[in-house]
């Protein structure tokens, strides 16, 4: 078990390592981070791209709920 | 037997017993019996444990305990009992008796022995022969429910969450039911009036003695759904009862309901089981009230129209219903609202569903929201389908590489509609088309693997954190549970859950291995699966499951073993035998199959291995004495389970399901697996740490931003996968053809143990040696090959001529089994690229050929260059052999560089019911190519790739192009002296129509394809006699219609019609007419309205012509079936043959069927 955790945590150290090449490389991932970062992710271009994908799950609830019943 | 033991043959039993039923189900009227007997068999069994428990305890070192040697049946009797009647149970909904009338000196005398429970419909039915008609009504009493509504006309519930109705008592009687006296005994009536009481019968007329029984129907839902066009209109009160699909254009909600009116208008029913599908349009008034997770546990009130899904709509072809079944759904409600109306759903109650389930789905948004902010599209919607289930959001994305690639842009362009992302322009397949094709779908449908995935993650982030097993087990078991949840609770992931579930619990707290635990688990999870719901034992998510992980159980190790014998030369044959099959599967896929090839290949692997052997005893060794053991070991056990894998689930289980067979499979899996691991776990850590307020977004942007390097890995893979290894159409298993293939890997697997028994067997009866033992095993072999021999033969018997009319929506494709045992296609249906993209060539035609056993035509003839009839034949060209390609005169000269203008020139000469532009568009696009999508097959391409090269010759993969002229004759042959002839009559038919006849003896076929009006005119005035035919497809699909600009095209159709169709119809004198007809939006776009109006107009006038029953039409009768022996003919359709096997209702019942 130990060795699989210790393939975990390298993987997960990895994962970090290269994500944050493809963050400062990638145009859009950088521009996803600065929307993130300046409070409004709704305009980042990776949230624009996945309009169309489950369109109900949005950043914000604008539906208010009703007291449970 | 250990306890281990005893749970293992118990549910094994179950499972047994579970078969039983389906092969020789009993009554569903018995089902109360079948109970009583299951309750008595337990309770026999309960004293007989109880009784060898006791003397077990009883027992002492002078007198030890003997488990008695019928111990075994103890258990597998109760077990075969429950699994039985569970099956019966679940599939049956059986109407119960109420009562009889009796008539006794021409009186009626009724007699009631059980009340009915709620408002009811009842049914008659004729027990005994009677002398003349009985004209009877019942007489009773309704207590109409009436909703009680509030101020804007909604029902309302109580503060216990039941709904209120006022109740009207109210006399009843229903109308005179004739019961005949011809009619057989055991012919049911339906009465339409309901009843909550039945205390009186009036007879009008009738005999003097008699008799008949009445029924209650049930009110499960399956009992109102209404079959065919247009279903029954209904009110539903029920409760919003899983999470709604939401796509882009529509949502599903799966409805459990509990109360129903039916029809409009009448009274309301207690629903007494069956839940339904309820689609909602963007349109509707209040759609984003529903079109969200929160919407999981609403009480509704919701009208629309129920209808049913379509069961098989040809041979061999995919049933709908029966899936549907499977997971309790037995009707489609369709809510649509027109202009002015009022909404047709409201929301009555918000009431909290299962709290577990509404903390799952508002996890699962949660996270899907981190994979939306964080990912790319579709890598977001691969992901959202690799961890949590999400299986829509790839369905209608084209891949993402192709040649074109330029833009280096990760995103659509948001605000500019015009923009196109030029990655897909040249790429044809859609995601999820290549992940079937390379044989990596199974990735996108949540079962064992991500399961496992998901307990191996936490347990490696609980080892880290330094927990201890015995306190993390159950957490990660409530995670499971959760993902169990959020990924819909399909049979493959409740599997994977409980027999994880098991191992963990029998790991941390007993201490046990893996083997063990798995050997328990699989019949566990299978029989706590099947106990809830025994009619998924055939579902592909379960048998796909089980048999995933019995290869990988049992049929790994044999594997592995014999692996690990190869070094050296031998291991070095192996892989040159392997690669060679590789390259010729790329290659040259048909070749691969010849038999001649075939037997070829086989001795070059056999030199491959003598010329080892033969170097090993020269002691040269290519390669040293490297060897499948030296691989390392983690990677050489992951190698032999994608073997296993292969051999135990895909190759039986995918050829039976599918008709199909990822070659790509085999190789892509060996990369997308371990990817997939990654994957999964980036994707589902980053989804939990985006929980984090605040914080948790940035570093699973980072984690995802790594995931999209790894997602876009998979997504390559399953394109080059899909781009070079073909997946090609296979004949599709027979149930016994797989009981085969199950004996014989069983023997494979434990082909040591059996040798070792049969030999100790020889041995104690005097053979020693080998050959007895040889001869005994060789045996086995041959017995199990039996029940392969028992497959029934789909072919149509020497002598008989079989013809099939396929159902395929708006589009034409007939296929003939000669009586000389010949195949000919006519036609090939038609593709929707866009939109639905439906292919009827790949998802009715081929299966339905594999389905017969049909890897080989003699033919394929092309009536007609519209898209309607020639789409497909690319598609058939790509996947069969075809000795011969049948073409009209104009398309003799189509080649891959013709000219949209010389393709319309050829086709308009002389031709005024060519088509509109657009029609002509679609076929050269067909036909030729598309100039925007050349990654799109086209039958001038196909026909390329069928060339007489050297090595098509030797697969018979050639095709010879011929001309369809008039007068041609395509195929001839003589049977028992009966003459059967394929021939192109001579005809007004231009070059770019062929009229088609087929006669066989006396009976005669005529296929007139898209002869419009006046073409129809011009054949019904030829001076030939050769048009009479029994059978005649209807022209133009029954959409022909006069160009004029007068306003009522009722009139013009019926001028119209008698100076073709009606002259047609005279001169072919028809007992029967088929339409092929179907939605006209896929193929002809918008703006058919007149056709639809033209169609109807024109099935009316036939049908006033023919006797009752003699006009078909496809997209109702579905697939047609006309079998002669040449002197008499007989037509019947799958819409009968449903009815005839319990899958379909008769419609002209009111919404009487359904079960």
């Amino acid at each position: 078990m130990e060795k699989g955790a210790l393939a975990l945590a390298r993987i997960l150290l990895v994962a970090l390592l290269l994500g944050a090449i493809v963050v400062l490389a990638v145009p859009d991932y950088r521009g996803t981070l600065q929307a993130i970062w300046s409070g409004d992710p709704e305009s980042s271009p990776i949230w624009l791209s996945n309009q169309s994908y489950y369109p109900d799950v949005t950043l914000q609830k604008d539906i208010p709920d009703e007291p449970a019943q | 037997m250990n306890l281990h033991s005893r749970i293992i043959v118990f549910c094994y039993a179950y499972i047994v017993g579970i078969v039983a039923a389906m092969l020789a189900p009993a009554d569903p009227q018995a089902l109360s019996m079948l109970h009583v007997l299951t309750s008595l068999v337990f309770l026999a069994a309960f004293i007989l444990l109880g009784r060898m428990f006791l003397q077990a305890r009883k027992a002492t070192p002078d007198k030890p305990y003997c488990t008695p040697s019928w111990q075994w049946l103890v258990l597998i009797i109760p077990a075969l009992a429950l699994g039985y009647t569970r099956f019966i149970a679940s599939d049956a909904v059986p109407d119960s008796r109420l009562g009889s009338v009796r008539v006794v000196e021409g009186k009626p005398i009724l007699r009631i022995d059980a009340q009915l429970p709620d408002t009811s419909r009842v049914r008659i039915r004729k027990t005994e022969a009677i002398e003349t008609d009985i004209q009877l009504r019942l007489k009773g009493r309704l207590d109409a429910r009436v909703p009680v509504t509030d101020e804007r006309g909604v029902p309302v519930m109580d503060d216990h969450g039941r709904w209120r109705f006022r109740i009207a008592r109210l006399q009843q009687a229903s109308e005179f039911i004739v019961i005949r006296k011809d009619d057989p005994v055991g012919t049911d009536y339906f009465v339409p009036q309901p009843f909550n009481v039945i205390d009186g019968v009036e007879m009008r007329a009738g005999p003097s003695s008699g008799a008949i029984s009445l029924h209650r129907i049930s009110n499960h839902i399956g009992s109102f759904v209404r079959e065919g066009r247009g279903g029954a209109a209904v009110t539903i009160l029920g409760r919003i009862s899983q999470d709604p699909l939401v796509y882009d254009f529509k949502t599903v909600l799966p409805v459990t309901p509990e109360f129903i009116q039916y029809p409009a208008g009448g009274p309301f029913y207690k629903v007494e089981g069956g839940d339904v599908q309820v689609t909602i349009r963007p349109a509707m008034t209040g759609y984003r009230d529903f079109a969200r997770t929160d919407a999981y546990g609403y009480d509704v009130r919701l009208s629309g129209e129920l209808g049913i899904a379509r069961a098989a709509s040809n041979p061999g072809g995919f049933d709908a219903r029966r899936f549907m079944h499977n997971y309790n759904i037995y009707g489609l409600v369709n809510v649509f609202q027109a202009p002015g109306m009022d909404a047709p759903m409201d929301i009555v109650s918000r009431r909290r569903g299962n709290l577990l389930v509404e903390f799952s789905l508002d996890l699962r948004d949660r996270m899907l929201k981190t994979i939306k902010l964080t990912l790319p599209y579709p890598h977001s919607a691969f992901l959202g389908g690799v961890t949590l289930g999400l299986r829509y959001g790839l369905q209608g994305t084209l891949c993402m590489f192709s040649d074109t690639h330029r833009t280096g842009r990760l995103t659509r362009p948001a605000t500019d509609d015009d923009a196109e992302i030029v990655v897909h322009q040249d790429c044809e397949q859609t995601i999820a088309d290549e992940f079937k094709a390379s044989g990596v779908n199974h990735v996108l449908a949540v079962s064992g693997l991500h399961v496992t995935i998901i307990t191996v993650m936490f347990i490696g982030i609980f080892t880290l954190l330094k927990l201890k097993p015995k306190a993390y087990v159950p957490l990660i078991i409530l995670a499971l549970v959760i993902f169990a949840i959020i990924t819909g609770s399909r049979p493959s992931v409740l599997r994977a859950v409980i027999m994880n579930s098991l191992f963990l619990l029998t790991w941390a707290y007993l201490d046990q291995s893996l083997r063990a635990s798995a050997l328990l688990g699989v019949p566990v999870a299978a029989f706590l699966i099947l106990l809830q719901n025994p009619l998924v034992l055939v579902d592909p998510s379960f048998t796909l499951s089980f048999g995933a992980i019995l290869s990988l159980a049992l049929v790994t190790g044999p594997v592995h073993e014999i692996l690990g014998r190869l070094h050296g030369n031998s291991f070095l044959a192996f892989f040159i035998a392997g690669l060679s099959l590789t390259l010729l599967a790329i290659l040259h896929w048909p070749l691969l199959i010849t038999p001649s090839f075939g037997l070829l290949f086989v001795a070059f692997v056999v030199l491959l291995f003598v010329g080892a052997r033969w170097l090993d005893r020269r002691n040269v060794h290519l390669i040293r004495n490297l060897g499948y053991s030296d691989i390392p070991a983690g990677a050489a056990a992951f190698f032999a389970a994608q073997f296993a894998i292969q051999l135990g689930m895909m190759i039986p289980l995918s050829s039976y399901y599918f008709a199909r067979w990822p070659l790509a499979g085999a190789y892509a899996n060996l990369i997308a697996i371990p990817l997939i691991g990654i994957v999964v776990q980036l994707g589902a850590i980053a989804g939990l740490i985006g929980l984090i307020p605040q914080a948790g977004v940035y570093v699973a942007l980072l984690l995802n931003a790594a995931n999209w390097l790894s997602s876009a890995a998979f997504l390559w893979i399953a394109h080059v996968s899909t781009k070079w290894i073909p997946y090609p159409f296979v004949r599709r298993g027979s149930v016994p053809f797989l009981v085969t293939y199950y004996l014989l890997c069983v023997l494979f697997v434990w082909h040591k143990s059996l040798w070792r028994l049969l030999q100790t067997f020889c041995e104690r009866h005097g053979f020693s040696g080998r050959r007895a033992p040889f001869a005994a095993f060789a045996s086995i072999v041959v017995i199990a090959l039996i029940p392969m021999t028992l497959s029934p033969s789909r072919a149509a018997p020497r002598g008989q001529l079989r013809i099939t009319v396929f159902s395929v929506g708006y589009g034409s494709s007939i296929l003939i089994e000669t009586p000389g045992g010949k195949h000919v296609l006519v036609d090939a249906g038609f593709v929707e690229h866009e939109r639905g993209r439906r292919n009827e060539a790949i998802r009715t035609i081929l299966p339905a050929l594999c389905y017969q056993g049909i890897r080989h035509l003699d033919a394929l003839i092309l009536t007609s260059p519209l898209a309607e009839h020639s789409a497909g034949a690319s598609y058939v060209l790509d996947h069969t052999w075809v000795d011969e390609l049948w073409l009209p005169p104009a398309l003799a000269g189509l080649a891959p560089d013709m000219t949209f203008a010389d393709f319309a020139d050829s086709i308009a000469r002389g031709d005024s019911d060519s088509g509109d532009s657009r029609a002509l568009q679609n076929a050269y696009d067909e036909l030729v190519g598309n100039r925007s999508w050349p990654a799109r097959p086209a039958l001038a391409k196909s026909l390329t790739h069928r060339s007489a090269k050297l090595l098509n010759k030797w697969a018979g993969w050639g095709v010879r192009r011929r001309v369809l002229a008039g007068g041609t004759t395509v195929l001839a042959e003589t049977i028992d002296g009966r003459e059967f002839r394929i021939e192109v009559p001579a005809s007004p038919a231009t070059d770019a129509l062929a009229v088609v006849r087929i006669g066989y003896g006396d009976f005669a076929m005529l296929l007139p394809s898209d002869l419009g009006l006046e073409g129809q005119t011009a054949l019904a005035n030829l001076g030939a006699s050769d048009l009479a035919a029994q059978v005649m497809i209807a022209p133009h699909h029954g959409t022909a219609a006069p160009a004029s600009n007068e306003a009522n095209l009722k009139q013009r159709m019926d001028r119209s019609l008698r100076a073709s169709l009606d002259l047609l119809m005279d001169k072919v004198a028809p007992d029967y007419v088929v339409f092929e007809y179907g939605n006209l939006k896929p193929v002809l776009g918008p703006m058919t309205r007149d056709m639809e109006h033209a169609y109807e107009l024109t099935f009316q006038h036939v049908s006033d012509r023919l006797p009752a029953g003699h006009c078909l039409s496809t997209d109702r009768d579905m697939a047609v079936f006309i079998t002669s022996d040449g002197r008499s003919y007989k037509v019947d359709t799958q819409s009968q043959r449903n009815r005839g096997t319990g899958t379909g209702e008769d419609s002209d019942d009111m919404g009487y069927g359904g079960f």
